[in-house]
């Protein structure tokens, strides 16, 4: 079973990031947002790597929730998401995630944010989210 | 049915999480990865444009497991499929030689939802030595959902 530090919480745990996940996550006090999940066999490619969409994946869900708490959990949609992948990522470890907000406008939100596992990058990732309903 | 563009008659595929009918046209591509395995299955197509060039088309049909909490499909999903789809193109055009993901590119139109078949048109752009150029375009119903544009190195060269 996952060992669960105090503060952290399974996240949009539905649908697809209950089924891929559950992907845990805190906001700190910076208003960044900090989310690791447990690698399992269901996540590699077959090089027996993390798979890319994996850790897209999981990029998309810790940039989506720091752009969350930026706008007070307004709804929402990724517009844009932007990923290099830097290293591979082998099975059994913790991967790790951590995202910011760079500019907040009236109707988008621009973030980033990167995939890691102990003291390697995987992914790094930009992006920018529509408030919905915002003009 | 034509053999799908994954086929390999050495491999033995790994089955995919959920069964879910083929789409007319389409037939089921054998899968190598398990991230894929677990999210598909995967369909896919070749087609002869209007231009006169082969076209790898790819599909998966969209369910639960692929949902956000608004009950659109996850961009994550999208991302996935866009790796699956726009990896398979980069596998072919390199005669199998093995390749990974550089970087991807995603812009997202609209939100597909459940039991929609999301479509996707591989285009190879360009081809140096050691990396791909690779796009993808994303429908559901003829609607364009999503863009992609992806850069795949080669192993080892």
């Amino acid at each position: 079973m996952t060992d669960i530090p105090e503060g952290y919480a399974p996240a949009w745990n539905e649908g697809f990031n209950k089924y891929v996940g559950p992907f845990y996550g805190k906001v700190r006090e910076d208003g960044s947002v900090h989310f690791f999940v447990e690698m399992r066999n269901e996540h590699l490619n077959g090089a027996g790597m993390a798979h890319g969409g994996f850790l897209m994946a999981f990029a998309d869900a810790v940039l989506g929730t720091a752009v969350n708490t930026a706008i007070d959990g307004a709804p929402s949609a990724t517009m844009t998401l932007n990923t290099d992948f830097i290293t591979a990522a082998k099975p059994g470890v913790r991967i790790e995630s951590e995202a910011n907000v760079t500019r907040r406008t009236r109707s988008v939100v621009f973030v980033q944010g990167r995939v890691y596992a102990g003291d390697k990058t995987l992914l790094t990732a930009t992006g920018i989210w529509k408030i919905l309903g915002a003009k | 049915m034509t053999e799908s563009v994954n086929a390999d008659p050495n491999m033995k595929a790994i089955p995919s999480a959920r069964a879910v009918d083929t789409p007319k046209g389409y037939t089921e591509t054998p899968l190598w990865d398990p991230f894929e395995a677990f999210m598909g299955p995967l369909f896919d197509k070749r087609i002869i444009s209007e231009e006169g060039e082969e076209e790898l088309w790819m599909a998966f049909r969209v369910d639960d497991r692929h949902l956000n909490t608004r009950g659109v499909v996850h961009g994550g999903m999208l991302a996935t499929f866009a790796d699956a789809t726009l990896g398979s193109l980069a596998w072919n055009a390199t005669g199998r030689e093995p390749c990974v993901t550089l970087s991807m590119q995603m812009n997202f139109l609209k939100g597909p939802h459940e039991g929609d078949l999301v479509e996707c048109r591989t285009k190879l752009t360009r081809r140096t030595r050691s990396v791909l150029f690779v796009a993808g375009e994303f429908f559901t119903s003829g609607d364009l959902i999503m863009t992609a544009s992806s850069l795949w190195k080669i192993i080892g060269k």
